[in-house]
């Protein structure tokens, strides 16, 4: 079980540093709190922030399905935060310094704090249609570089002292700060496979108890039911005395090979997230222009290379809204999902107003923007339109 | 491992090269694209044949592919061509000045004066208000044109102060001294208060009035803080307007002009080219893009 653990944690974790610094791609639209800030916006106005996407929401229902039947797997497995709070506390381990353990009181205000975290976030999020989180966010300062923007110095300081203080306190990020732990706790609660404990044959060493990365009392309980568990099987493997610590679905039999059942929910969660964001055309970014909708409504859809983010699909509707020569009366809604290269545009419009050629123009063509006294060069460019065609 | 190091390492190095050779072009400056600049102002200005210029950018967008800045000069002229004509039918008087607007601000941009001032003296005649008189004056006055600015001048002056825009304060200086006046145009603006922010070209104003009086020191400062606080995206416009401008001529060869004409903007803009996110933009909020 620990093989599996530190071979998915190494993989994720090289996934994603040679994906951010070798590809240079965005996997922030794989993280899952990505999709938890951005639900409450989205269904508001049917838009994402930035450049998150689809498959942002796709990877969190995946993650919350694992919950639910796994615990907190999601964290103790594939988490590239939770997996170098563990490294630098093995470090530490090594190198004989002994982890400091506040009272459980303490522990247990402390990690209320996540709650507040999520709350302010979630509502800066909303109130500020940004995402704020990332100023603090130390996930965003390993994954920010492969975004094509700043990474606020902010995170790197949360990085920072989150790497300092995980060689005195285990997992102090994963335990207490976490927001996207705080969610996972509401689901994990109800966690369908646990550890359990058969007190008749346990001789209460206490082992487990040590051995727990969350400082779970396990050696006190009947079953693990804390929410913050990893099901990283840590007590089990310390366990001293055979078949005393189980790991069960439903408080059924005990489930033998709990490895190989956790490496198999992993990669079907996550297979089954990618193929959904590459088969399900779930529009992240819905604009409808505020007029009367006709009897008849067309649409028209087209690639365009240059929505990348929802800054950019903000300004193709900028574009859409033009009152110049290339202006379009019967356009009535904009729905995308933006991304890099090419996107599906779908431009719903009134037939009896416009035609799809007009709805490309006004894309395409540069527009004269009189709130300030400026050209803006259109960055769209429409799949199979050549504005140089008759010249 | 170390092979698998070494492998993802040469397959990262191949992707930022291959990336580094689809770079494209902004801004050309050799002398082909002089060359093409030269002859579209010729079309513009000379002959007034928009069709013809806007066909010598689409040749050189067809034979320079990867030249971005082509592709989007000819966008941008085939609008205004556009406008320009439509200048001529166009009916309704709000968009007939919104047409003129934006025409203008082209040309401004690219440094023909000669057709701005076509657009100008048309708005002049056909809606006779002060704005649109600081507009002729001042493109009559970049063009050298002094003689023809006298006449608007009276009633500018016998014009109510709130129907005047706040321009006029800084270009009745340069008429001035335009006119063999430098002391009395001096003297204008001895007290003025400007308001860099809102009307940056008053310093382009004030530093064509000191230089009428050659105090070339303070003419230089003044350009310096004309192109701080213009936006960056108009930056092409004031460094045309001070290169082209008469009054400027004989200092081009000084090496304390040339680094004026270095300066970069103070003013923060948003750029808007569809990076990832709006959140480190300055000017998100303001921005008409995003709501």
């Amino acid at each position: 079980m620990r093989n599996t653990r530190h071979i998915f944690q190494g993989l994720f974790l090289v996934l994603v540093l040679t994906g951010v610094f070798v590809f240079r791609k965005n996997l922030e639209v794989w993280c899952p709190f990505g999709g938890v800030e951005c639900l409450s916006l989205y269904l508001h106005d049917g838009k994402m922030l930035c450049a998150l996407g689809a498959s942002n929401f796709f990877i969190l229902a995946a993650i919350l399905l694992l919950t639910l039947a796994m615990k907190r797997v999601f964290c103790g497995y594939m988490c590239p935060v939770g997996t170098v709070a563990e490294a630098m506390r093995c470090l530490a381990k090594k190198c004989g310094i002994k982890p400091l353990s506040p009272a459980p009181a303490v522990d247990r205000v402390l990690s209320l704090l996540k709650y507040v975290i999520l709350a302010g976030v979630l509502w800066g999020t909303f109130a500020a249609t940004d995402l704020i989180a990332r100023h603090g966010d130390p996930c965003f300062a390993m994954i920010g570089s492969g975004t094509n923007e700043a990474v606020p110095r902010t995170a790197f300081v949360v990085l920072g002292l989150l790497v300092v203080a995980s060689l005195f306190v285990s997992m102090p990020f994963c335990r207490w700060l976490c927001p996207f732990g705080a969610v996972l706790n509401i689901f994990s609660r109800v966690g369908l496979t646990r550890v359990h404990r058969d007190a008749g044959t346990c001789i209460n060493c206490g082992r487990c108890s040590k051995a727990c990365p969350m400082k779970i009392e396990v050696a006190k309980s009947a079953s693990v039911s804390e929410a913050r568990c990893l099901t990283c099987g840590e007590c089990l493997l310390v366990c001293p005395v055979d078949k005393t610590l189980t790991w069960r679905f439903l408080d059924r039999r005990p489930i033998e090979h709990p490895g190989r059942w956790i490496a198999a929910a992993i990669v079907l969660c996550v297979a089954a997230a990618v193929t959904a964001a590459r088969v399900v055309p779930l529009p992240t970014f819905i604009n409808a222009r505020d007029v009367e909708r006709p009897a008849v409504v067309a649409e028209h859809s087209l690639m365009v290379e240059g929505v990348t983010c929802s800054g950019s699909a903000r300004q193709l509707v900028f574009f859409l809204d033009r009152s110049d020569e290339y202006a379009v009366p019967g356009y009535l809604r904009v729905l995308t999902s933006p991304g890099p290269a090419l996107v599906a545009v779908r431009l719903q419009y009134d037939p009896s107003q416009t035609d799809p050629n007009v709805l490309t123009d006004a894309i395409v063509e540069p527009y004269y923007d009189a709130a300030e006294g400026r050209w803006r060069s259109s960055p769209f460019r429409v799949e199979g339109h050549d504005p140089l065609t008759g010249f | 491992m170390r092979r698998l190091v070494l492998v993802a390492l040469t397959i990262g190095m191949g992707i930022g090269v291959a990336r580094a050779a689809e770079v494209r072009v902004d801004s050309p400056n050799d002398p082909n694209a002089l060359a093409l600049e030269q002859k579209v102002r010729q079309y513009i200005e000379t002959d007034q044949n928009y069709q013809a210029a806007v066909t010598a950018y689409a040749q050189a967008a067809r034979a320079n592919p990867t030249v971005q800045y082509y592709r989007d000069q000819f966008a941008l002229l085939r609008s205004v061509a556009k406008m320009q004509a439509a200048l001529a039918s166009e009916t309704v008087p709000e968009k007939w000045k919104a047409y003129a607007d934006a025409v203008r601000v082209y040309h401004y941009s690219k440094g023909y004066y000669q057709a701005a001032l076509a657009v100008d003296q048309a708005a002049q005649a056909k809606f006779n208000d002060p704005s649109f008189a600081i507009r002729k004056i001042e493109t009559l006055l970049l063009v050298g044109q002094d003689a023809q600015v006298q006449p608007l001048v009276p009633s500018l002056s016998q014009a109510a102060p709130a129907a005047v825009p706040a321009r006029w304060r800084t270009l009745r200086p340069v008429v001035l001294a335009h006119t063999g006046q430098a002391d009395q145009a001096l003297a204008a603006v001895a007290n003025l208060q400007i308001d860099a922010k809102t009307t940056p070209a008053s310093l382009f104003d004030l530093a064509r009035v000191y230089k009428a009086s050659a105090k070339v020191d303070e003419a230089l400062n003044c350009l310096r803080m004309f192109l701080e606080h213009t936006v960056p995206t108009e930056m092409a416009t004031s460094r045309n307007m001070i290169i082209l401008c008469a009054d400027f001529r004989d200092l081009h060869d000084q090496a304390a002009f040339k680094t004026v004409l270095t300066t970069e903007s103070k003013v923060a803009q948003s750029g808007c080219t569809g990076g990832s996110s709006c959140s480190s933009c300055s000017l998100k909020g303001k921005c008409s893009s995003s709501k």
